[in-house]
């Protein structure tokens, strides 16, 4: 933000309108409680008191429809795909998605017949994350790198 | 209640993603008016193809599978798979090794009944046991973190043992949280048991029968809470059960007060059987010397060349196990976990089949949920404790 | 009771008909004769006190002439006994033993799902693990281990999915 001297009262500061939106935006990260398998477990434990995501501005939602990061936690199998998807199409604009896991990354050890071969086959994605399951610690690290990309957006230029 | 005069019967979908459904589970309620009519649990949301999986690896390669099983308590389902294959070869597990797979398997009820406190609780709407029942669960997860390296899926437990000794510090804190968590119990208690609320959504919910939940094969908390003695820990013992002090909770009403009851209870003995294995643990080795079975000593790689042969051939080729079949069944915190293995003598099982305790449990759903309230059906799933990659596998 | 009375027991009332052994700690009847399969368990049940049904097991093999094997996992808790009852047949069919346990419903429909076994008389027999329009039974010896082909069989949802890994 800069500051335009002499020429406005000093109380007033110049930025741009995309700053500001993408500022708010990024605060107020609302996922949609997505939980899938065992990396679920550790988002549940990234909510809860230890690590507590709150102080992040994020609230898990039931709803795709009130929020705007998916994060998909787990392993997606071909029977869940199509859950997967509509649920990311539930979601209003701007959307961002973050893969947890080694099995929504790549699939993980599960090599089967029954698996959907990492996530990015049926939505984009923004984020992977690996590890199985990843430690609160990276999923931090996936939010605060979010928070970055948000912060380059343009909102309203595309 | 009758159905005689059923006016119109509605369809109702909940899930796949319904956050009361504890994972990636879909039900399809049959509702006449709020009143369930008939639910149809519609699973394999999940199903992630183990089974086959576990037929193309070796008997070691096996063990990361069954972690992500019931992936609230891995170090049981590594338990119970490890045992079933030890019983091919009948190896002797040194005693050290008997307590701390005692002392991590007890560790991992206690966490899975604290996601089971926090979740079925705030599904009921008390949120407040969540957030303290999760802090209790870290300090176990940083436990295992100190003692295994991982916090949730550590494939700590193998077969013939466990992977190595824990550090001082696993000891310490282990002492320092079994001391301090019958007060926390406490804490959960002082929040539900006499709470109106709470007794109001869970007393008469989902009845169970004796005949019932022998019938339906339901096991664990489900059958102690409808009044049947039961705990494989001691009517098929395995590990060195025997050697402590502890009770078997058992309820008789067969409501979902009675299985919160059962639970509670569990937690404390878990707690106390924790506390006696630390106390008693004796000292040695923590992993067989059977050559069949048991990797060679590090020590024993650098310097012997046939060590080195030898576990080179175990980690690449993997050991044979006799031809025959087995099973082991171990009191998860969920229910009976057992294992069913098919060997036809070669270095993989031909097949694996898991006994999940989620799954037969969830036959009893509908059964349970029969003429409840659409609302109650919400406190059914809590209670039935149901964890999806057991399920679907 | 103890499994030698229980074999006792079952030799007076089906002798000759069923094999029973030890192995690996690990108590099995094999129905030899399967037509006497369901009045073994029904015995096994009524008189015998095993209420518990713990699990419905199906195994493929496919070099053998009988090459389906279902084992049935009982437990009695009133004498602390587990029992398998091994029955297998050369084709795919066997009764369903949901008059007698109602917990063998999801049980079967499972084997019936990955293995493929028809329970005669299941009142409710269809996929329960995998969707309707999977083909094929993965837990059978000659299911290809890594195939996905059938992902794109169905559009269940009319989104456009395409796989291609
Ligand atoms: S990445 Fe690992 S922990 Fe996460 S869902 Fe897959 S198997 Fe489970």
């Amino acid at each position: 933000m800069g500051l335009i001297e002499r020429k406005l009262p000093d109380n007033v500061l110049t930025t741009s309108v995309d700053t500001v939106i993408n500022y708010c935006r990024k605060s107020s990260i609302w996922p949609v409680t997505f939980g899938l398998a065992c990396c679920a477990i550790e988002m549940m434990a990234c909510g809860a008191a230890k690590y507590d995501f709150d102080r992040m501005g994020i609230i898990f939602r039931g709803t795709p429809r009130q929020s705007d990061l998916m994060i998909v936690a787990g392993t997606v199998t071909r029977k869940m795909a199509p859950v997967v998807r509509k649920v990311y199409l539930q979601m209003p604009e701007p959307k961002w998605v973050i893969a947890i896991g080694s099995c929504a990354t790549s699939g993980g050890i599960y090599n089967t017949y029954s698996t959907v071969q990492g996530v990015d086959e049926i939505i984009p994605v923004d984020f992977y994350v690996p590890g199985c399951p990843p430690r609160p610690e990276a999923f931090y690290d996936a939010i605060v790198a979010l928070q970055q990309k948000i912060m380059t957006e343009k909102v309203i230029r595309k | 209640m009758s159905y005689n005069n059923i006016s119109e019967v509605i369809t109702v979908n909940m899930g796949p993603q319904h956050p009361s459904t504890h994972g990636v589970l879909r039900l399809v309620v049959d509702l006449d008016g709020e009143t369930i009519v008939n639910v149809e649990p519609d699973v394999g949301y999940l199903h992630r193809g183990t089974e086959k999986l576990a037929e193309n690896r070796t008997y070691h390669q096996c063990i990361p599978l069954t972690d992500r099983l019931d992936y609230l308590s891995p170090l049981s389902n590594n338990l119970a798979y490890c045992l079933a294959v030890e019983k091919f070869f009948d190896v002797k597990i040194p005693e050290r090794a008997d307590y701390l797979r005692v002392i991590l398997a007890e560790l991992a009820r206690v966490a899975s009944h604290l996601v089971w406190i926090a979740t079925h609780a705030l599904d009921i709407g008390a949120m407040t046991v969540f957030l303290y029942a999760f802090r209790e669960r870290e300090e176990i997860l940083d436990l295992f973190e100190i003692g295994t390296g991982q916090r949730m899926t550590s494939s700590w437990i193998r077969i013939g043992g466990i992977r190595a000794d824990m550090p001082e510090e696993f000891f310490v804190r282990a002492k320092d949280f079994v001391e301090r968590f019958d007060k926390n119990v406490d804490t959960y208690e002082n929040l539900l048991t006499n709470n109106r609320i709470w007794k109001m959504r869970t007393i008469g919910i989902g009845h169970l029968s004796a005949e019932d939940v022998q019938d339906y094969g339901t096991s664990g908390p489900l059958m102690r809470g409808s009044g049947v003695d039961f705990d494989l820990r001691r009517d098929e013992p395995y590990c060195c059960y025997d050697k402590f002090q502890w009770e078997i909770p058992v309820q008789p009403e067969g409501d979902t007060y009675a299985r919160y009851k059962v639970r509670m209870k569990e937690l404390r003995e878990a707690n106390k059987i924790v506390g006696q294995a630390l106390e008693t643990l004796p000292a040695g080795p923590v992993m067989t010397d059977d050559p069949r079975v048991a990797l060679p000593a590090h020590e024993d790689v650098y310097e012997r060349m046939e060590a080195l042969i030898r576990r080179f051939y175990i980690v690449s080729k993997g050991f044979k196990a006799p031809k025959g079949e087995t099973y082991q069944g171990i009191e998860a915190p969920k229910g009976e976990l057992g294992f069913y293995i098919v060997s036809e003598g070669e270095e993989r099982p031909y097949r694996m089949k898991v006994r999940a305790p989620s799954y037969v449990n969830l036959g009893a759903l509908n059964h349970m949920a029969k003429g409840h309230m659409l609302a109650d059906l919400v406190a059914i799933i809590g209670t039935n404790d149901v964890v999806l990659g057991e399920i679907d596998r | 009771m103890t499994f030698e009375q229980l074999v006792q027991n079952l030799d007076a009332q089906f002798s000759g008909k069923l094999n029973c052994y030890t192995e690996y700690k690990c108590n099995f009847i094999k129905v030899k004769d399967a037509s006497v399969y369901k009045d073994v368990l029904k015995a096994l049940k009524n008189d015998a006190s095993f209420l518990y049904i713990v699990d419905v097991v199906a195994t493929h093999w496919p070099k053998k002439k009988e090459k389906f094997e279902i084992t049935i996992n009982l437990f009695s808790i009133q004498n602390k006994l587990r029992i398998f009852v091994k029955v297998a047949g050369e084709d795919n069919k066997f009764p369903s033993i949901t008059d007698i346990w109602k917990g063998a419903d999801l049980m079967e429909r499972e084997q019936y799902d990955l293995m493929g076994i028809i329970f005669e008389g299941h009142p409710n027999l269809k996929r329960v693990l995998l969707p309707e329009f999977f083909e094929g039974h993965p837990l059978r010896k000659d299911f290809p281990l890594k195939e996905r082909a059938w992902f794109n069989n169905a559009d269940e949802q009319g989104l456009g999915l395409k796989f291609s890994r």
